[in-house]
């Protein structure tokens, strides 16, 4: 018997096609869906098709079973006629649509596991020296981004940060949240329906910097010009509203030992304490520190573009093989586990490099250079992230 | 006193501007709070101030408002109430001519109107209604959206490139480099790889009240048709339709 490797794309049409086969009917179809751009990316050749107006469920349905696409968009926006050109139509409005992702996240130990992988020698490397393959100097060498439960737990935090800002600050009704984890590496929320739809891109820029805190002045909080007496009357309340008062609850959570059941008045008498006997850059940096912690690690390109594509839920991401998938409980979500939408068939694969891994609570790897038999949807993962390729005998 | 002003800009905000603002009284730290402005609109009205005092992200916001003190909210609305003016003064009619000055009407009717350019030179290109928009700028008025928009996309089809614009518009009391870059660089097409912005035709022009149709225009459908028609005499009406490109990404 003869071992073959199948192309990646080959296998990887052939297992989406099986997927959306038996799943099309119970597919959440996006609201508005007619007032809506649609686009999609081919499996090989890759082709970007856009600019598609779909006017039922049942036109989206039989292009997805017709086109098996390796990846589905739909526009944040809502058009007159979303398949005309795009200075002819009429922009009716947009979801709010934020994009948490790890490569947004300041570094941490842990976040991916990263590494190289030449696809012409084959080779793993854990770093490069340039852009180039050590072993045969190619230039093709690309860099494997593996998210991790951590990693994934972080891009959590910051969906739950957001939507508390966008709750108390904007107003917006929890109701109006849909969370996904996108499939890959990080988490999206968007927000339908609310009356920021028809807000324009300055706003959209606004908000965003609101939200990253870009621009925020350290001195509505802590100004050295004022004399203490001014800054500890200046200094915010931890129950103020908004920024202010984030900024003195974690100033209190970083500095203050025990701050528990305690009023306003003996706020004041430890931050008068504290201000008179630091210095005014100590207080600063942790002051500065604190917004770094606060800042929301939104993608700004993403909030503040109302002409965007954006993956369309319950489709299948053909980078991992994994689904953007709907987030009831953030708390309770686990994404390695719930977005695992493949089958478990044993399927045959050769892997080139793979570090240990984890999905739907169970550890593969770490393996290298090998023939090995797993389930469909770890073999999918592996395959999708450019690790490996099925082995079919002849 | 302070309250009577306070009624004052509460009434002018709401009755004339049809703004939604909430009268408070709420102090933070070393601040006194009179208004509640719905943030959309407060974004809407500081869009032109450059300074980052103005952002939102240095105001008190919550549930959906901006936290104001009233000489704030007067700066705000300044600007907005400058063109209410205006545009009321527009909308008045015009009151009827006394019978002893209605000879001097036939006078200026009848007067021969200035000869229109024949050639296109540098300063005759511009069509009345682009000129109009550039001598509102250039005096330091407040352009609305839909003027700025119409004044780049125009400016950057007949030519001028993007730093000129930008250069342009920054002499405007509120110019905000960041922000007129953006747009500017969005209009051109510049951004997110999409092909620039058409300038829009006469008729949405006319819609917008921005048409200052004069004999110069004579019959043409879109500002950048002006002036060709001296030159292309003997265009057929299907290549003038060419100037303004359908275009998709
Ligand atoms: S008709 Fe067109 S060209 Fe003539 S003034 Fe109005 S806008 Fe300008
Ligand atoms: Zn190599």
């Amino acid at each position: 018997m003869k071992k073959v490797l199948i192309e990646k794309d080959t296998f990887l049409k052939k297992t989406f096609k099986k997927y959306y086969y038996g799943f099309i009917t119970k597919l959440r179809v996006p609201s508005r869906l007619p007032e809506r751009e649609i686009g999609y990316l081919t499996f090989s050749p890759e082709r970007m098709v856009r600019h598609l107006a779909l006017k039922s469920e049942g036109e989206l349905r039989a292009l997805i079973l017709h086109e098996v696409p390796k990846a589905l968009y739909y526009s944040s926006a809502y058009y007159d006629d979303p398949s005309a050109p795009i200075n002819e139509r009429i922009w009716k409005g947009a979801d709010l649509i934020f994009d948490i992702d790890l490569d947004h996240l300041p570094y941490e130990e842990n976040l991916m596991t990263s590494f190289y992988i030449c696809p012409i020698c084959k080779n793993m490397f854990d770093n490069l020296i340039n852009k180039n393959c050590p072993n045969c100097n190619s230039q093709t060498i690309e860099e494997v981004k593996i998210a991790t439960k951590k990693g994934l737990e972080s891009c959590k935090k910051e969906i739950i940060k957001l939507t508390e800002i966008l709750e108390k600050d904007f107003g917006l009704l929890k109701d109006n949240f849909c969370i996904y984890f996108s499939g890959k590496r990080g988490y999206h929320l968007t927000v339908e329906g609310s009356k920021y739809e028809i807000a324009d891109q300055p706003f959209r820029i606004e908000l965003s910097d609101y939200l990253t805190l870009n621009g925020f002045k350290i001195n509505r909080i802590l100004n050295e010009n004022i004399s203490i007496e001014q800054q500890i009357h200046q200094f915010p309340s931890p129950w103020e509203r908004g920024w202010l008062g984030r900024f003195s609850r974690e100033y209190i959570k970083s500095t203050f030992s025990d701050f528990i059941n305690h009023d306003e008045d003996s706020f004041r008498k430890i931050l008068l304490s504290i201000l008179s006997s630091s210095k005014h850059e100590n207080l600063l940096s942790s002051l500065e520190s604190i917004k770094k912690r606060l800042s929301v690690k939104i993608d700004v390109a993403v909030t503040t573009d109302v002409h965007r594509i954006f993956r369309m839920p319950d489709t299948l991401h053909g980078g991992t093989g994994l689904v953007k998938k709907k987030v009831d409980e953030i708390d309770k979500f686990s994404p390695l586990t719930d977005a695992v939408v493949l089958s478990d068939e044993p399927t045959k694969i050769h892997v080139l490099y793979s570090p240990k891994l984890e999905l739907k609570d169970t550890f593969y790897g770490p393996y290298k250079n090998e023939d090995i038999t797993l389930p469909e949807y770890v073999a999918t993962f592996l395959v999708a992230m450019g690790l490996a390729q099925t082995i079919e005998n002849s | 006193m302070k309250t009577e002003n306070k009624r004052t800009v509460t009434h002018i905000v709401k009755q004339l501007l049809n703004l939604s603002i909430k009268e408070i009284d709420h102090v933070i730290g070393n601040n006194h709070y009179d208004y509640l402005m719905d943030v959309k609109e407060y974004v809407e009205l500081s869009s032109t101030f450059k300074s980052d005092y103005w952002k939102i992200v240095n105001r008190v916001v919550d549930n959906g408002y901006v936290y104001l003190k009233t000489n704030e909210v007067i700066r705000l609305i300044r600007d907005k109430i400058k063109t209410e003016i205006y545009k009321r003064i527009k909308e008045s009619p015009v009151p009827n001519i006394p019978k002893n000055l209605q000879y001097l009407v036939g006078i200026v009717k009848n007067r021969p109107l200035p000869r229109a350019p024949l050639e296109s030179s540098q300063l005759t290109t511009y069509p009345p209604c682009a000129m109009r928009v550039i001598a509102r700028s250039e005096a330091n008025e407040n352009l609305s959206h839909f003027e700025r928009f119409f004044l780049t996309a125009f400016l950057l089809k007949t030519g001028k490139s993007v730093e000129d614009v930008i250069k342009f518009f920054s002499t405007s009391p509120d110019f905000n480099e960041k922000v007129a870059r953006y747009q500017v660089e969005h209009i051109a097409g510049l951004k997110g790889g999409r092909k620039a912005y058409n300038v829009p035709d006469c008729k949405t022009l006319f819609s917008q009240s921005l048409c200052y149709k004069d004999e110069s225009c004579n019959g043409i459908s879109h500002p950048l048709q002006y002036g060709k028609r001296y030159v292309k005499r003997g265009e057929k009406s299907s290549d003038r339709k060419g100037h303004i490109p359908k275009e998709d990404f």
